[in-house]
């Protein structure tokens, strides 16, 4: 119980008549609603030892209705509670801290809230502090039903995150003081780490370690232990097995932290153990002045690690503990480098930057950032070494990775033995089948987006590898596939291990939203990065088309007669039409629009491009030629008489992106213009259109 | 000034305006000068405060009647998709803005 609360039952025990709340509130300076929940608590109190209840009465305000003898037992029964104190901001945020990391009971926030005695939007406030310093850590605070509030992060991040807020909120460490010489701050920390735990690692330590003689680090050695003993008997352990500390081990920590674990009788598996010897070790590294320049080569090395994995895309964190462990060292070395102006040469420099430039240039970037921290340049040549370190590993995180082939069967033994071809393959290697063709499809195969070819009769294509295979696969037929595949390993892709598009989601929220429902160019963009980003593949020339890809035989009309360019302009769009492309709305737009603005649809000698805006009447993005036995007049002397009309409708301001450079590309060659102009055949118009007069 | 912005103008903004900013994209690249292209409809345009309007000569008309900021340049072409025109009449503006 609270000072607060027994000073108010000291006042209703001494009155007899009803007190308002208006009252209380100005004499003890709370809130009404906290005066309600006192007399609230204090009701339970009295509940429990069977007394007389604090009741209402109808606009009088509240009394304790009890004898002198019952007050005279609530009063001696106030005695025997004990107080609680009060706990100040800082306080109530390192306890929340120490609950979470080392309490064995899970922290519950209703349960925090009654013992710090504040209100929920004190505790929320409270949450919100701790949850801006874990950000330095990456580190998030959830809550769980049943285990309470919960660090969610790198184990190794949490322990340093702990490390600092002790010595920060402790202040000084001496560990060796007696209890009651120790500030309400202090105390807390023996609330949640024994206090004879401490002292016995205290004496271990100094049995054990003779090379460190200065007793701060004594201290910070100890208090680190014991983050690190209690995490891990409360199971929380590092997350990666690490195979390979090639450092040298000091004995005297090695001895310390058997003894440790002797005496806490304590089986910490292998990796553990290495991990806090290397953690200990680093006080003693003659690279670092204090403590604040390791705990910055922790935090450095965890954040460059993040980094990198953003800007690459290689997910570094699967290898993170061995990584980070090779990084540490280096950062550390780095600092003390680059504060003393200590320049190393890098014989690789060169390259590195050629080989790995993109985790060299993201390194580059995150360095740029540090440098005003630390006061001083750091070198391209420090840069390529730390390249080094993330290089080693990426190549072997390649070696890791499942890769696929994305493949085109091409089969003309009909359906059944077709369909068996593919699944054979898709049964047997790692090949996704994205098609099934027959011969008369070979066109077809510009347009999709795939790396290998297994076809039941030779072809000509130059553009992917090519297997022949028999259309019933035989097993000894199979090292054939397999060598195929190895030898065209530079095409395969990464499986895609993307299973939860919650990010993928908030980004594209973000992207309607900042494009205010108008399809741009930079949308587009952003659209294909963000898509590119989860690892998912776009066939960027359906969404772009080509001019080929669109303009079918159907949509080209040559050689007629117009009367006039209205006519000439509703000739052109009639194949859309059909194609119900678009709507009639949309010729009657084309034609209004050089009403109103004038003959500027006219782009380049004797060509127009009649068009409309999307909204007027277009389904779906489409392209038709028109080509005049007699030049139209469309009363625009710059140009000249029109005698070819393309007709474009488009679907918003970009996919037509390519359908357009194919048009200005024409525009600027007027030979192939008169070729077209005067072309009578449709093949023929094509093959001058698509470049492609030696095929036919 | 980095963030030099050019709006090209047509009556559905999409075709001819966006046409004349393929081709501007080509001229600038050559001179080396960046800037920010957008294309767009002529209903839209006098909003969207470019340093640079560029569009048909046929759209004079129209923007003699809109009230365009006087820090935005027009340019008018006769061949929206003439580089050398293009060249020719966007120089003398860019040289004004102290681009080149």
């Amino acid at each position: 119980m609270r000072t607060r609360t027994i000073e108010l039952f000291k006042k209703f025990i001494s009155v007899d008549y009803p007190l308002t709340i208006e009252m209380l509130s100005e004499e003890f300076q709370i809130s009404a609603r906290t005066i309600r929940n006192e007399i609230n608590e204090m009701n339970v109190f009295l509940q429990n030892r069977q007394l007389p209840f604090i009741s209402t009465i109808r606009r009088k305000g509240f009394i304790l209705d009890a004898t002198t003898d019952q007050k005279q037992s609530i009063h001696s029964a106030l005695l025997r509670v004990a107080i609680s104190p009060f706990l100040s901001k800082d306080e109530r945020q390192f306890d929340l801290l120490l609950s979470i990391a080392f309490s064995a009971c899970p922290t519950i926030l209703t349960h925090k809230e009654s013992i710090y005695f504040v209100s929920k939007s004190v505790l929320d406030e409270d949450i919100r502090k701790l949850k801006a310093r874990l950000r330095k850590y990456d580190i998030e605070l959830t809550s769980l039903p049943k285990q309470g509030m919960q660090f969610v992060g790198l184990e190794r991040s949490i322990r340093l995150m702990m490390y600092e807020a002790i010595n920060q909120f402790y202040g000084n460490l001496e560990l060796d003081k007696p209890l009651h010489e120790l500030s309400s701050i202090q105390q807390l920390l023996f609330n949640f780490i024994p206090h004879k735990l401490i002292q016995n690692l205290l004496k271990l330590a100094h049995q054990t370690i003779s090379q460190i003689h200065d007793e701060i680090y004594v201290q910070q050695i100890v208090i680190f232990t014991a983050i690190w003993l209690i995490r891990n008997i409360h199971q929380h352990h590092l997350t990666m097995i690490r195979s390979d500390f090639n450092h040298t081990e000091s004995d005297q920590i090695t001895k310390f932290i058997d003894l440790v674990c002797r005496r806490m009788s304590l089986q910490a598996n292998r990796q553990e153990q290495q991990y806090i010897i290397y953690m200990l070790e680093a006080f003693n590294t003659k690279d670092i002045n204090n403590y604040v320049e390791w705990l910055n080569a922790q935090l450095l090395a965890i954040k460059l690690v993040n980094y990198v994995e953003e800007k690459t895309q290689i997910p570094f964190s699967t290898k993170q503990e061995q990584l980070y462990e090779n990084l540490c060292k280096h950062l550390a070395g780095l600092i003390a480098r680059v504060s003393n102006n200590i320049h190393i040469i890098n014989p690789l420099l060169d390259s590195i930057k050629q080989n790995y430039g993109e985790i060299y240039l993201a390194i580059k970037n995150f360095v740029q950032g540090l440098e005003t921290t630390l006061s001083h340049k750091v070198s391209d040549d420090e840069i390529a070494f730390l390249t080094i370190h993330f290089s080693t590993f990426a190549s072997a995180i390649n070696q890791d990775r499942s890769y696929y082939f994305k493949a085109v069967v091409l089969c003309d033994h009909g359906i059944a033995t077709s369909n068996l071809l593919a699944e054979t393959l898709k049964e047997f290697f790692n090949i996704d089948i994205l098609a099934i063709l027959g011969r008369n499809d070979l066109d077809l195969l510009e347009q999709l987006d795939f790396d290998l070819i297994f076809s039941t009769f030779p072809l000509q294509h130059t553009a992917h590898p090519v297997l022949v295979l028999e259309p019933i696969l035989k097993e000894k037929n199979h090292p054939i596939i397999t060598d195929f595949l190895a030898k065209h390993r530079a095409n395969q892709r990464i499986v895609n291990h993307l299973a939860d598009a919650t990010d993928l989601f908030y980004s594209l929220v973000d992207l309607i939203q900042d494009s205010g429902g108008i399809v741009s160019a930079p949308i587009y963009n952003r659209l294909e990065q963000c898509l590119a980003l989860n690892n998912l593949k776009i066939n960027k020339r359906k969404i772009q088309p080509m001019l080929k890809d669109i303009l079918t035989d159907e949509d080209i009309i040559l050689q007629q007669h117009c009367r006039d360019w209205r006519q000439a302009i509703t000739l052109a769009a009639e194949p859309l039409l059909t194609k119900h492309f678009i709507l009639p709305s949309y010729i009657e737009a084309m034609i209004n629009s050089v009403e109103q603005y004038g003959p500027y649809i006219v782009i380049g000698k004797h060509l127009a491009l009649a068009h409309a805006r999307p909204e007027d009447g277009v389904k779906q993005l489409g392209v038709s030629v028109v080509t005049m036995r007699e030049p139209v007049d469309f009363c625009n002397p710059d140009m000249g008489p029109v005698k070819i009309i393309f007709c474009l409708a488009a679907i918003d301001s970009f996919s037509h992106l390519n359908i357009m450079r194919s048009l200005i590309e024409l525009i600027n060659d007027e030979q192939k213009l008169d070729q077209l102009i005067m072309c009578h055949s449709i093949q023929q118009f094509k093959a001058i259109l698509f470049n492609e007069l030696n095929k036919v | 000034m980095q963030n030099l912005t050019i709006l090209f103008v047509c009556g559905a903004g999409l075709g001819s305006s966006f046409a004349a900013q393929m081709a501007t994209e080509d001229v600038l690249k050559a001179k080396g000068v960046n800037a920010k292209l957008d294309h767009t409809d002529i209903s839209s345009a006098a909003a969207m405060n470019a340093d640079i309007i560029i569009t048909a000569e046929n759209f004079r008309p129209q923007f003699a009647k809109f009230n365009i900021s006087e820090k935005t340049t027009i340019v008018f072409l006769k061949n929206i998709v003439s580089k050398v025109e293009i060249e020719e009449k966007l120089s003398p503006v860019l040289q004004q803005k102290g681009l080149i």
